[in-house]
């Protein structure tokens, strides 16, 4: 059996938490005491990454210059920030005292001490030389669990690193205003783990060996693949803490109070690339040839470069929203938490966010079907005021022009050309055009023959689909593959309702898991943007006749694209299944092919097993290469085109 | 009949003889005189243009030497030629480039009203939904580096998508519903391809065309520049000389509105905040308003009555806008002067309707907010100063206007026809 293996077995039986020796209840520090409650036992709970842990440039004791990274090496690490000379009694001494304990607790666990390492780094260049260091060092230098003591050469060597662990430091000044010697800070002890990712933070109240240790072999478990234990109300995580077709945080369960999140932060994807040309080549089975058009063949450089820009969160107006944000990859490139999207600042968008999947292949493009090819259809979310809020074209390519990142990225793909009207639009399609997926289990038994790739509730469903319930009407499945849609604009009544039916009033709003609040609908209104008017394709023609039609939906990774409808109104299939069975909403420009089906409760089932079997089989791979796309985020190299260009205007 | 009367009928009659005799620098119905009732509107049809159209070669115009300007910027990537002018020209008059097939560029660019509008403080779109700012005049537009009254846009051939995407402008859908239309409509037939190497409409080709057309309208050679350019002694009167001594001296005028040594665009192409619009978003709107609803007729409107029917004030705070950057609140791009006589109102809400009651304005000092520009500061200048400024202002009127009108009138005018395809039916 591997060690790891050993350790993480051998970490399973322990318990938690070692019995404290007696000296141990001599109080450290005013701030600090008993823990008021039992700490969580380790592997019960999750920490999240909260980002990635800064490098920086130091002085060891030794007085040779070496490099944060290098120092944590292939180790947990447990860093403080101190400075010798403080006389906080609950600053730099309890936190020194926090991990001496550790220390001494861990030699009865060598198994952890080997995995972990602690670091303290001084905030005092000036008084703490590496000598200093050094001496200070020495007080703590027996035992298994290493503890280097470290300084830097310069305050300003010094307040990057300080700057990216958020540890402020200011002078102190007495009565007077003269600057007594001491230095007024927070107490922050830091875990960081072997990817160098802030795992933890500790303030005084949090810092209690109890805690760091079974932190630190919560770490030690999650390595082992070791599942979150009781308590967890999620479905199984993997160790990277992302569901490739779900949301972090999909709010099941958050209706009771003992609910807690899944969600993790960007910095924890794992992502791993994949060849986004594959599916140029050689469609996957269920699917025709992708359409590409002329004037913008598929390249793998303008796919790159579409990929980045799609991550990319400066293309809004204040850096925050990118494409991903509302077509969210682990979500079936849409967003399963919010039945309307929303844009920059929070402002309400009227529909639901469909999913980018096979959006190569839709002849129609929103769901008023107003766009038609997808080079033309970015600039809508670019310029939307209530998505990405652009205030002009010039806005968004000035942008680009002025990101370092970026340089030479649209020349190369476009031959010499720049970002412009066309080639954003065109490297975004491309990227998209490459987000094809199929070979469903459906595909594998249908056009594939394979009698077993889905059950009989499914087979049952699709002779529903395409008989009795008349759905292949309007999502329709052709001889060698199936895009489920007629590319056509459908009035199902839904639209109809939302206008002329009785207005919604939402009696409770759930607010925090458990606890739901009773909102006066005057209230909501005098907050809100009210109800924004929606009748569908007759704003692109203006045709009576096409008041509240809307596109249909392909539905291939329909289980993943939750929720449904123009207005994300549905938030199961159960329920779109229940809606069509019932008819629709009559109203006078109801399509004719939507009537009531009279479906029994074990037909609706199987329809909705039978949409399960339509998710692709290559949703995994394309999730793990959108994590693999670098996030794009304002940094400190960007010129922001509105405050730099200052002179321009 | 009162002496004051008569006068008026002078006048009036003076207006129509000129209207008649061709001159069409002023709005068909510029409403001067409404508020007497004996007011007769100079209104006339479209039809009446017919025959009072003439091609000119507007590339010549644009690459000419007109005293006062520099030479045209041109886009090295959209060189103008007569047939992308032409093809830009035919699509700035076609009302089908608009949702419901009736607006054009053109109707808020009116060519007889300075390629603005005279008759409107705030441009009205699709269906009469309310624009928030002042249509601003193509004239010499070639020249501006940024565009909009909040300068967000910095090239024509971009610009053009906004108003033509705007929900309260133009309105269309997207993108692909104008080049769709386009494409179907058989007058067009080619006529991209032609201009553009085989290109047909896109994004870049309709920027590209409307953009060349816009670029030929340039104005100068006005009084003014063959005084002070051309040391023509007489071309400038008394008065409008003691202006300009005002707009470079006293007045500061030219701290924004440059004049070079060798040309005057009379902007800065920058942004200032002078404080109109921090008036019109934090000064308390007066609670009455007398409308003047016909010749001669007032009616008092109570705000309430206003709110009721009209769209909310969906507030402006310019420069902010783009930047969002505080200090950026309620600064507006510098307008140049040229032709400036002809593009009444004036300020970015048209709130302002003659150039005496801007130059009023700025005598005051603006209106001072926290973030006001420190160049707008109390000028104490008399009332004879004020007149010799706006003297100076009317010298500015490019000698070539009739010309550019005249061919506007000679542009043929879109409007669908039985044999368009209306792409949604």
């Amino acid at each position: 059996m591997p060690f790891l293996k050993l350790l993480g077995l051998w970490l399973m039986l322990v318990p938690a938490v070692t019995a404290a020796p007696a000296s141990e209840t001599v109080s450290l520090a005013p701030g600090y005491g008993k823990l008021g409650y039992e700490a969580p036992e380790a592997g019960s709970y999750r920490l999240p990454p909260l980002q990635n842990a800064a490098d920086g440039e130091v002085v060891k004791a030794s007085g040779e210059t070496a490099r944060l990274h290098d120092l944590y090496g292939d180790k947990l690490v447990l860093l403080s920030f101190i400075y010798s000379t403080c006389n906080d009694v609950n600053g730099c001494p309890l936190a020194t005292a926090v991990l001496a304990r550790i220390k001494s607790r861990l030699d009865k666990q060598p198994e952890v001490a080997a995995q972990l390492r602690l670091i303290s780094l001084s905030f005092d260049p000036e008084h703490d030389t590496p000598e200093v260091m050094r001496l200070y060092g020495n007080n703590f230098a027996r035992g298994a669990l290493e503890w280097t003591f470290l300084t830097t050469d310069s305050e300003q060597t010094l307040a990057p690193v300080l700057e990216a662990y958020g540890q402020s430091v200011m002078p102190e000044y007495d009565e007077q205003g003269e600057i007594t010697g001491g230095l007024s800070h927070i107490l922050r002890v830091v875990l960081i783990d072997r990817d160098k990712r802030i795992r933890n933070i500790y303030s005084v109240s949090f810092l209690h060996p109890d805690l760091l240790i079974n932190d630190v072999k919560t770490l030690l478990l999650e390595e082992q693949g070791v599942a979150v234990a009781a308590g967890d109300n999620g479905p199984d995580t993997k160790d990277d803490g992302i569901t490739p077709t779900r949301a972090g945080d999909f709010k099941a369960g958050y209706e009771t109070g003992d609910y807690r999140t899944r969600s993790v932060s960007v910095v924890n994807r794992r992502g791993k690339r994949a060849d986004l040309m594959q599916v140029l080549k050689a469609p996957p089975l269920g699917l025709p040839p992708v359409p590409v058009s002329a004037d913008n063949p598929v390249t793998g450089e303008k796919v790159e470069l579409g990929r980045k820009l799609f991550f990319d969160r400066r293309l809004s107006l204040n850096n925050t929203i990118s494409c991903a944000i509302c077509h969210i990859p682990e979500q079936g490139f849409t967003s399963n938490e919010m039945a309307l999207a929303v844009g920059i600042e929070g402002r309400t968008v009227r529909r639901n966010a469909p999913t980018v999947y096979n959006s190569a292949y839709m002849k129609r493009l929103f769901h008023d079907g107003r766009e038609y090819r997808l080079e033309h259809q970015v600039w809508a979310p670019l310029l939307a005021k209530n998505e990405m809020g652009n205030p002009s074209i010039a806005a968004v390519i000035n942008k680009i022009r002025g990101i370092a990142e970026y340089d030479g990225l649209f020349e190369a793909a476009f031959d010499g050309k720049g970002p412009g009207m066309e080639t954003i639009g065109q490297a975004l399609a491309s990227y998209e055009r490459t987000l094809v997926s199929a070979n469903s289990p459906f595909d594998r038994w249908h056009f594939g023959g394979q009698e077993d790739a889905i059950g009989e509730s499914a087979k049952r469903g699709f002779a529903l689909f395409t008989g009795k319930a008349g759905c292949v009407a309007c999502h329709h499945i052709g001889e060698s593959h199936a895009l489920f849609t007629d590319h056509d604009l459908h009035n199902t009544g839904l639209g109809w309702y939302r206008t002329m039916g009785p207005p919604e009033r939402p009696e409770k709003v759930l607010i925090a898991p458990g606890i739901y609040l009773e909102v006066d609908q005057e209230l909501v209104e005098s907050v809100g943007d009210g109800q924004l008017s929606d009748i569908g394709l007759y704003e692109v023609t203006q045709n009576p006749a096409d008041r509240w039609r809307y596109r249909t939906p392909g539905l291939r990774n329909i289980a993943l694209t939750a929720p449904y409808m123009h207005d994300g109104s549905m938030e199961s299939l159960t329920e779109v299944v229940e809606f069509y069975n019932g008819g629709g909403f009559a109203n006078e420009g109801l399509d004719p092919r939507i009537r009531p089906l009279g479906l029994s409760p074990g037909e609706i089932q199987d329809l909705v097993d039978f949409m399960a079997t339509l998710t692709g089989d290559n949703v995994g791979t394309l999730v793990a290469d959108a994590f693999a796309a670098p996030v794009g985020d304002l940094r400190k190299q960007d010129p922001d085109w509105t405050h730099d260009n200052k002179g321009n205007f | 009949m009162p002496m004051h009367r008569r006068s008026k009928r002078a006048t009036l009659a003076v207006i129509l003889l000129v209207a008649a005799s061709g001159v069409r620098a002023a709005a068909g119905d510029y409403k001067g005189g409404y508020e007497s009732d004996d007011y007769v509107t100079r209104s006339v049809a479209l039809e009446t243009r017919e025959g009072r159209g003439r091609p000119a070669d507007l590339v010549a115009n644009m690459r000419k030497s007109q005293l006062g300007l520099p030479p045209v910027p041109e886009p090295a990537d959209n060189p103008a030629t007569p047939a992308k002018v032409e093809l830009g020209r035919k699509l700035f008059f076609d009302r089908r480039l608009s949702l419901n097939d009736t607006i054009s560029c053109a109707m808020c660019h009116v060519p007889e009203q300075g390629f603005a509008n005279n008759e409107l403080a705030l441009a009205v779109g699709l269906e009469g939904r309310v624009v928030r700012r002042n249509s601003p005049t193509i004239y010499n537009v070639a020249y501006f580096e940024r565009l909009f009254h909040d300068g967000r846009e910095t090239s024509l051939e971009q610009q053009v998508w906004s108003p033509l995407l705007e929900r309260n402008e133009m309105a269309n859908p997207s993108v692909g519903a104008v080049l769709q239309k386009l494409r179907d409509m058989p007058d067009y037939d080619g006529l991209f391809e032609a201009v553009f190497d085989g290109r047909g409409p896109d994004m870049e080709t309709v920027g590209a065309a409307l953009a060349s057309y816009q670029r030929t309208l340039v104005s100068a050679n006005s009084p003014f520049d063959r005084w002070y350019y051309g040391k023509q002694e007489d071309a400038l009167g008394e008065s409008a000389q003691r202006g300009f001594r005002l707009f470079t001296g006293k007045g500061r005028c030219a701290a924004c509105h440059l004049v070079g040594e060798d040309y005057a665009l009379f902007m800065d192409n920058r942004m200032h905040n002078t404080g109109v619009g921090w008036a019109a978003a934090m000064l308390d709107a007066p609670e009455e308003k007398q409308v003047l609803i016909a010749p001669g007729i007032y009616t008092t409107v109570t705000a309430e009555k206003i709110a009721m029917v009209g769209i909310a004030d969906t507030g402006d705070v310019g420069l902010y806008e783009i930047t969002q950057d505080p200090n950026d609140r309620w600064r507006y791009k510098t307008p140049g002067l040229r032709n400036v006589a002809l593009t009444a109102p004036y300020m970015h809400d048209g709130s302002l309707l003659t150039l005496e009651e801007v130059v009023v304005f700025y005598n005051r000092g603006g209106q001072p907010n926290e973030v006001q520009d420190p160049l707008i500061q109390p000028l104490d200048l008399t009332p004879d100063e004020i007149r010799d400024l706006v003297a100076f202002l009317e010298s500015l009127t490019g000698d070539n206007v009739e010309e550019l009108v005249a061919d506007a009138f000679a542009a043929p005018v879109g409007d669908l026809r039985k044999e368009d395809p209306h792409w949604s039916h």
